[in-house]
């Protein structure tokens, strides 16, 4: 038994070794590995084996048997493996070949940078505040101290709605500005006040790459006991150093709104050429950027505030206009309609 | 407005070599913007005066002349095409590196150049070809006048050597004392510090003699009217140093009766206007104008002119609109002898409305609407006459001037709080800097404790200062709003009141976007009569615009889709099938005056004709109202559509018992009206209702322990019976161990009944506290095939 033991095993051991197919593989499963192999064999010839031999014989048979299986598994997964190989080089693909294409949607800038701009005004304390687009005359001028008389009142600048005005609203207009919503949020919230407001806002002008009767403004109030210019410049320099993710300079230098007292312009250092000069500040280094100014007290009285206690500042921007610069936007009109191939950068 | 340089300096002594530059910026930060400083020297840089030496004829050019030219330091040829040079003229001469407007057009820089083979030094230009105004054509420009020796350069030789600033006229909108140059000088002066003079004119009139009868029938809207008759005058061309400042200032120079007239008004920023007395038929009325009267203003076209209209009138006829234009017929001729100059105030906004009928937009205008001090009609008055008088030696003033006055020097005293100013500013600034401040710009000021009481001069007090905030912004100004401080206030960090919907708005769009994905666009807020009509939409909703900027353009939109479908067809361009979102506001008449706006989601999306396009904008609007967190929303078949939406694919979507929108396929027939050959599906929603409804608090529900068991049942019925109703059967014979029912086939066609349709659903059963038994599940088939063969289903087993 020992000796036909040991002489199977060699046998075996070199048939595994010389394996060189799966169907080489099979033959030698069906030949020993089988139900009816030689191993299945030599189990049956153990029980003929006397109860003094059989333990030694049936260990010994054991550990052959285990030691054979293992070395068939491990030629036939090597021979599985070589046989995939060869079948996975036919599934060789091209990584520099595109990838099948999946299109999602963009969100527009203007959206994309309002958001911006809302958040980081409201992680400074503001709320954000909506008003109507089809105002009265009375909200979107006179209480904003531009009367009848002004010559922003013109035609050339206001769209008006046909239809018969209201004794003490005036006429409709789409909104200039979207300052009439300062008004409105005076009136029904009160002092103390932080909002900002950006919207769509309409003047009936000749549409070029940089103008357009349709735009976006951004609002901004504050008020409260003491607030001072000193205050404005403050936020609106955190303001910009967050959206451009750099430090930004402001400077005032005078100017004139109605609805303000000392009315400022406020520019920006310019980004582009750090103040070196350049074609987009027009070699100034600065890059005008928004009016502004100490709320006028008119415009409190008639937002119902009380201007011996409060007092605050305003200030407007065209958010159109910071989309434009931020990403380099040479053409206002591209923000409207849907010219994909210019969307799908955003 | 431009301001000469030159001009300033006899009112502000200004250092010889001021920083021209630096003193712009300096005005732009403290008083007004300056948008361009123009060195009048620059401009001509590398152009110079030469003498043509010889001409001869071009060797292979008949149009062309070959010049030899003395340009100074060296003899040069030039190739020219001028028909008028001739030996001995001194002409103007660019040399190499010069910039100049080939033929008035294209900026060019000079370069050496061969022209039909024979080389040019330089060319001789003609006066649009260096910005000095048109010439005759074909003809260069003669210089000889100038007697200067060749190599002169240009620039010294005219006389340009005037620096000019730009102002933007928009930052001068509420300072009328800022409109000549006058007025910047005083300014100037007290920003720099460098001494300003007065300088008034030096000029006697006559006590007696003829003085111009003037009655003003309106004296609220012309609170001054003054006027001075000049005799024998002889009207000319201006001298040169005249025409140089009024170039420089941006006028065309006429002759020099009217240039003093526009000079003065530069100088002063009163505006001054001179009859011609011959045409003068009585003394001058100042009224408004008769209903039909007409004019023909100066610039030769016929005015109508209506009641509202104050006119300059003698007593037959209007001679001029108010402020605004002359008249021609009235007006300065070649042979005019004798003048009236009148310098009058008129009503700020009288003058605007009447410049706006008149379609006429003057100098003039520009500063009687900013509304201009009455003192200064009479100095600008004497100006002008001391100017003709220097012009035509021969004149002589007729008589003393009329005077119809008719207002009260405003000059209001404000008190002021110092400290309340620095409050307001943000930065500590001592009393004794706002007085040293307040009298830099002829404020007088006297202080009574802590309080100042500040005299405002008129000429800043007809508009601009008259209470404590005005006189905060002199102070900031002045002081310099760049020393002002950046702080944050220091104001308690509370967290904002949050704007839902704003927040909402921004997570819809990127669910649309960016897990459904559909592009945003923005489109305008309105569209035409023609969208109207072809959409059936009832016109009385819609407002429409009284000045809109176009046709297409008429009316408000009181839906998004038109214009949402419009835009399909630039998309398409790009993109097989667009799909399209917009977030925006709609507009409609309602009960109140205010019109109704209403915040609205719409998409839009275009299909191939086999795709079922209702389904595929169905299963995205599902699955925006599962991700977004809108439960329960309704889908119910519209009955009564709107003439553009598919009759058969329209459903309502109701939401909490209400109406929140539809969802529809396009009419084909509109489809096809707008260009389309494929089919559109689209969805609008009230934006404000999704808000308010969403769905704030998940709770994760855990999933039973138990297994589940499913079945699936195939049932035939008539193809208009609503997936809906049946779910609603199903879900009534299952109960209570049903988890889910799942629609996974549906079927018309050839292989069942004509009119019927198949569906096949898969019904799951669960229970959270055992494991169900095939009692369980025979129980709940059962009922549900009975309950569907109820409601006339016939189950395919």
């Amino acid at each position: 038994m020992q000796e036909k033991l040991s002489h199977l095993r060699t046998e075996v051991e070199s048939a595994i070794k010389s394996v060189k197919s799966s169907a080489d593989l099979e033959v030698i499963q069906n030949k020993y590995f089988s139900r009816k192999g030689e191993i299945a064999l030599m189990m049956q010839e153990l029980g003929k084996l006397s109860p003094e031999e059989k333990p030694k014989a049936g260990q010994l048979l054991n550990e052959t048997k285990k030691h054979l299986e293992a070395l068939f598994e491990e030629k036939s997964q090597k021979i599985r493996a070589d046989g995939m190989a060869a079948e996975l080089e036919k599934e060789w693909v091209d990584v520099t070949a595109p990838g099948i294409p999946y299109k999602a949607g963009h969100v527009h800038p203007i959206s994309q940078v309002q958001y911006e701009v809302e958040e980081i005004f409201s992680s400074m304390g503001f709320s954000i505040e909506d008003g109507p687009e089809v105002e009265s005359e009375y909200y979107n001028f006179e209480s904003l101290n531009i009367p009848a008389s002004h010559p922003a009142r013109d035609m050339q600048d206001t769209f008006f709605v046909d239809k018969e005005g209201d004794s003490e609203l005036g006429r409709l207009v789409l909104r200039t500005q979207t300052s009439p919503v300062q008004m409105r949020t005076m009136q029904t919230k009160g002092a103390p006040l932080r909002i900002i407001v950006p919207g769509r806002v309409f003047r009936n002008e000749a549409t070029d790459a940089s103008h357009d009767a349709t735009f976006y403004q951004v609002e901004g109030l504050l008020i409260d006991e003491n607030i001072s210019l000193a205050h404005l410049k403050g936020v609106m320099q955190e303001f910009l150093s967050k959206l451009f993710k750099k430090n930004v300079l402001v400077r005032f230098r005078p100017g004139y709104f109605p609805f303000v007292e000392p009315g400022l312009e406020m520019d920006f250092a310019c980004l582009i050429c750090n103040q070196k000069g350049c074609r987009v500040c027009k070699q100034s280094g600065w890059v005008e950027f928004m009016g502004a100014g100490m709320v006028h007290p008119n415009v409190l009285k008639a937002g119902k505030i009380d201007s011996k206690k409060y007092q605050g500042w305003a200030f407007g921007f065209g958010l159109t206009r910071l989309v434009m610069m931020k990403y380099g936007i040479t053409d206002i009109r591209l923000l409207f309609g849907a010219d994909t191939r210019f969307l799908n950068q955003f | 407005m431009f301001v000469s340089l030159n001009w300033l300096r006899e009112f502000v002594e200004l250092p010889k070599d001021i920083d021209v530059s630096a003193l712009a910026q300096l005005i732009t930060i403290r008083t007004a913007e300056i948008d361009h400083v123009i060195d009048q020297s620059k401009e001509l840089a590398g152009i110079v005066v030469a003498k043509v030496l010889e001409v001869s004829k071009h060797p292979d050019a008949d149009k062309l002349i070959v010049a030899k030219v003395d340009a100074g330091k060296e003899k040069l040829q030039v190739v020219c095409g001028g028909i008028n040079v001739k030996e001995g003229m001194l002409v103007a001469l660019a040399l190499p590196g010069a910039i100049v407007k080939w033929h008035g057009g294209e900026v060019v820089e000079m370069k050496i150049a061969k022209v039909r083979g024979v080389e040019s030094h330089g060319m001789i230009c003609a006066s649009e070809e260096i910005g000095l105004g048109n010439g005759p054509e074909k003809e260069i420009m003669d210089l000889s006048y100038l007697k200067v020796k060749g190599g002169t350069s240009l620039a010294e030789a005219l006389g340009k050597n005037d620096t000019v600033f730009e102002f933007d006229n928009k930052s001068l909108t509420h300072r009328p004392d800022l409109w000549g140059h006058l007025g910047i000088a005083r300014e100037i002066a007290a920003i720099t510090g460098y001494k300003f003079t007065e300088k008034k004119a030096k000029i006697e009139v006559p006590k007696k003699g003829s003085v111009p009868m003037v009655t003003v029938k309106n004296p609220k809207l012309c609170p001054r009217y003054m006027g001075l008759i000049i005799k024998g005058v002889k009207v000319a061309e201006s001298p040169e140093w005249l025409k140089q400042r009024l170039q420089a200032t941006g006028h065309s120079v006429i002759s020099n009766i009217v240039d003093v007239t526009n000079y003065v008004m530069e100088e002063i920023g009163q505006p001054l206007h001179a009859f011609d007395l011959r045409n003068l038929e009585g003394g001058i009325v100042v009224r408004t104008a008769k209903k039909d009267e007409k004019i023909v203003t100066l610039d030769g076209e016929e005015k109508q002119l209506d009641p509202s209209v104050l006119v300059i009138a003698d007593e037959k006829k209007a001679l001029a609109i108010a402020g605004v234009m002359g008249g021609e017929h009235s007006g300065i001729h070649a042979d005019t002898v004798d003048i009236l100059i009148e310098s009058a105030n008129f009503d700020p906004t009288s003058v605007r409305l009447a410049s706006i009928k008149a379609g006429l937009r003057t100098d003039s205008v520009q500063r009687f609407e900013k509304s201009l001090d009455p003192k200064y009609c009479k100095r600008a008055l004497l100006r002008a006459a001391e100017l003709i008088l220097e012009l035509c030696p021969g004149a002589e003033l007729a008589g003393p001037f009329a005077d119809v006055s008719n207002f009260e020097t405003y000059e209001p005293v404000v008190e002021v709080d110092p400290e309340r100013i620095s409050k307001k500013i943000g930065v500590e600034i001592s009393t004794a800097e706002m007085v040293k401040i307040l009298e830099s710009l002829k404020f007088e000021v006297t202080r009574e404790r802590k309080i100042l009481s500040v005299k405002v001069p008129s000429f800043r007090a007809t508009k601009d200062v008259d209470m404590e905030d005005d006189i905060v912004e002199e102070i900031a100004r002045m002081h310099g709003y760049e020393k002002i401080p950046a702080l944050v206030p220091d104001l308690p960090a509370k967290v904002p009141h949050e704007n839902t919907e704003r927040k909402n708005e921004h997570e819809i769009r990127e669910i649309f976007a960016y897990a459904l994905n559909f592009n945003e666009i923005y489109n305008y807020s309105f569209y035409s009569k023609k969208i109207i009509s072809d959409f059936a939409f009832p016109e009385k909703n819609h407002l429409r615009m009284l000045n809109a900027l176009s046709e297409d353009q008429s009316h408000l939109r009181i839906s998004l889709i038109p214009n949402l479908a419009e835009s399909l067809h630039e998309a398409a361009k790009n993109e097989e099938f667009p799909a399209l979102f917009e977030i925006g506001k709609t507009y409609s008449e309602g009960l109140e005056f205010m019109p109704v706006e209403k915040k609205v989601l719409s998409a839009v999306a275009l299909f191939k004709k086999e795709i079922n396009a209702f389904g595929v904008m169905k299963g995205k609007l599902e699955e925006f109202f599962y991700i977004f967190g809108i439960e329960n929303a309704e889908f119910i078949e519209a009955k009564n559509h709107a003439e553009y939406i598919h009759p058969h694919q329209c459903a309502e979507i109701k939401f909490r018992n209400k109406i929140i929108g539809k969802i529809f396929t396009l009419h084909p027939l509109l489809a096809e009206k707008l260009d389309f050959t494929d089919r559109i599906a689209a969805f609008e929603l009230d934006l404000s209702a999704l808000s308010a409804g969403k769905k704030t608090n998940i709770k994760f529900a855990p999933e039973s322990k138990f297994p589940s068991i499913d079945f699936d049942v195939s049932v035939v019925i008539d193809r208009k019976t609503e997936v809906a109703a049946l779910r609603a059967v199903i879900e009534k014979a299952a109960k209570p161990l049903l988890k889910t029912i799942e629609l996974f086939d549906s079927y018309e066609g050839d292989k069942i009944e004509a009119g019927k349709k198949s569906l096949a659903f898969r019904i799951t059963l669960q229970a959270d506290d055992r494991t169900l038994t095939s009692a369980d599940l025979e129980h709940a088939q059962h009922a549900v095939w009975n309950s569907l063969e109820k409601i006339g289903g016939h189950i395919r087993k």
